[in-house]
């Protein structure tokens, strides 16, 4: 028996120097605009080329597009403008092949904020009315153009407030989103711990002990 | 070799679960108590295993060793092996909780069959012992493989595709699982032969 234990505790030490993170596909997506970025790999450096994308409302399950990784492992894909309109946690489920499988929920919060196309148009129209009211007055005589002017400048300003909210937004997203991917990459990088691997044979020999006891009492 | 949750249908997980269970117990009644701790200790072996893997084209494969705990566990691999995942699920997020019995299933009973089909060539001895020791080794991983493919026929990858993929992917891990259990089992035959022959039950 000695002979065993030695071999194979030998084994384990040979496996347990190669250690490394392998069979699990991660995957991590992030906002920016009003486009989520998808990335997914199998380890570090080794991405799912071609793989399938689902997107679904994560509450009722619901598919709202599809699509396919590529070489890199990323997907881009637009916000649809139902979810945008009504924020909801997006499901993006990656299937790697082979049985391999993985998914990242965005949650609402995290676009909600996000300033859509349409309103961005409004506060153009907005604009544009303040200048034709500003315009308007300011060619007629008197003392209606004074009366006319602040309702314009209150246009032009809240019209002003939301492009700059939009392009700020944009300029963050911009800045934040190499952090973000930092941040989940540090995370899937992390792999097993020496206290997992050694906490799972721990848990191997004390059931073994349970069993071994559970015997021994059996035969007395 | 591990499926992930949520890619088989429910009645797949449940056929799974159920044959995983059957070998599960038909191992613990079979298993011989003074062997608790080989069990305990090849099934921390193919706990390790799925840690070691190399890059193989577009995907990595890791090592199974799921032969091998079939050639000197015989049936006991079931439940070595259940354990096995159900570590490697909570501690590494390999496979999954659902999946459990269908993965079990997947890599025991290949290595059960293939100790049906060469143990008795292992006990002769002689220069067949190598060969079949090879075989028991690498064939395994080969049936695993077309197991997990055959679960996958419902979905959209099919058949044929995952078990193209998987063989492919598994060949290079064939052949190092067959040359460390040929190690493993003329080590044990020297040092400690009655690990290889205690399993000579009736009816295995």
């Amino acid at each position: 028996m000695r002979y065993l234990y030695s071999a194979l505790a030998a084994l384990c030490l040979v496996l347990l120097a190669t250690t490394a993170w392998a069979h699990r596909v991660n995957v991590f997506a992030w906002v920016e605009g009003t486009d989520v970025h998808m990335e997914s790999e199998f380890s570090r450096g080794n991405p799912v080329r071609e793989g399938g994308v689902e997107v679904h409302d994560a509450s009722t399950g619901d598919v709202l597009l599809t699509g396919t990784t590529n070489e890199t492992g990323e997907f881009v894909f637009a916000i649809p403008e139902s979810a945008l309109k009504n924020p909801i946690d997006l499901e993006i489920v990656v299937n790697a092949g082979e049985g391999h499988r993985s998914s990242w929920t965005v949650r609402a919060k995290e676009y909600a904020g996000v300033a859509a196309p349409a309103t961005e148009s409004t506060a153009e129209t907005a604009a544009e009315a303040g200048q034709a009211e500003s315009a308007a007055p300011a060619a007629a005589s008197g003392s209606t153009g004074a009366a006319q002017a602040p309702a314009a400048v209150e246009a032009l300003e809240v019209a002003l407030e939301a492009k700059l909210e939009a392009a700020l937004d944009k300029k963050l997203d911009e800045k934040i989103s190499p952090l973000v991917r930092a941040v989940n990459r540090m995370e899937m990088d992390a792999g097993p711990k020496m206290s997992d691997i050694f906490g799972g044979i721990g848990y191997l020999f004390g059931l073994a002990g349970l069993l071994a006891y559970a015997k021994s009492r059996k035969k007395q | 070799m591990h499926i992930s949750e949520g890619v088989l249908s429910t009645p797949v997980l449940a056929a799974g679960w159920a044959l995983a269970v059957g070998g599960t117990w038909l191992g613990i009644k079979r298993l011989d108590h003074e062997r608790i701790m080989t069990v305990a200790m090849l099934s921390a072996a193919f706990f390790v295993a799925s840690l070691i893997h190399f890059p193989v084209g577009p995907t990595s494969v890791h090592l199974v060793l799921n032969g091998l705990l079939g050639i000197i566990l015989g049936w006991a691999a079931f439940p070595a092996i259940m354990v096995g995942l159900l570590l490697q699920a909570v501690f590494f997020q390999f496979g999954g909780l659902t999946t459990l019995g269908i993965n079990t299933f997947n890599m025991a009973a290949p290595a059960v069959l293939c100790y049906l089909v060469f143990h008795r060539l292992i006990v002769k001895g002689g220069g067949v012992r190598p060969v079949a020791a090879f075989f028991a080794g690498a064939l395994p991983i080969a049936l695993s493989a077309v197991l997990v493919s055959l679960c996958l026929v419902f979905t959209d990858e099919g058949f044929l595709a995952a078990a193209g993929t998987l063989l492919l992917a598994h060949l290079p891990v064939m052949g190092i699982e067959g040359v460390v259990t040929v190690f493993i089992i003329s080590f044990l035959a020297k040092v400690q032969p009655e690990i290889l022959n205690l399993q000579r039950v009736a009816g295995a």
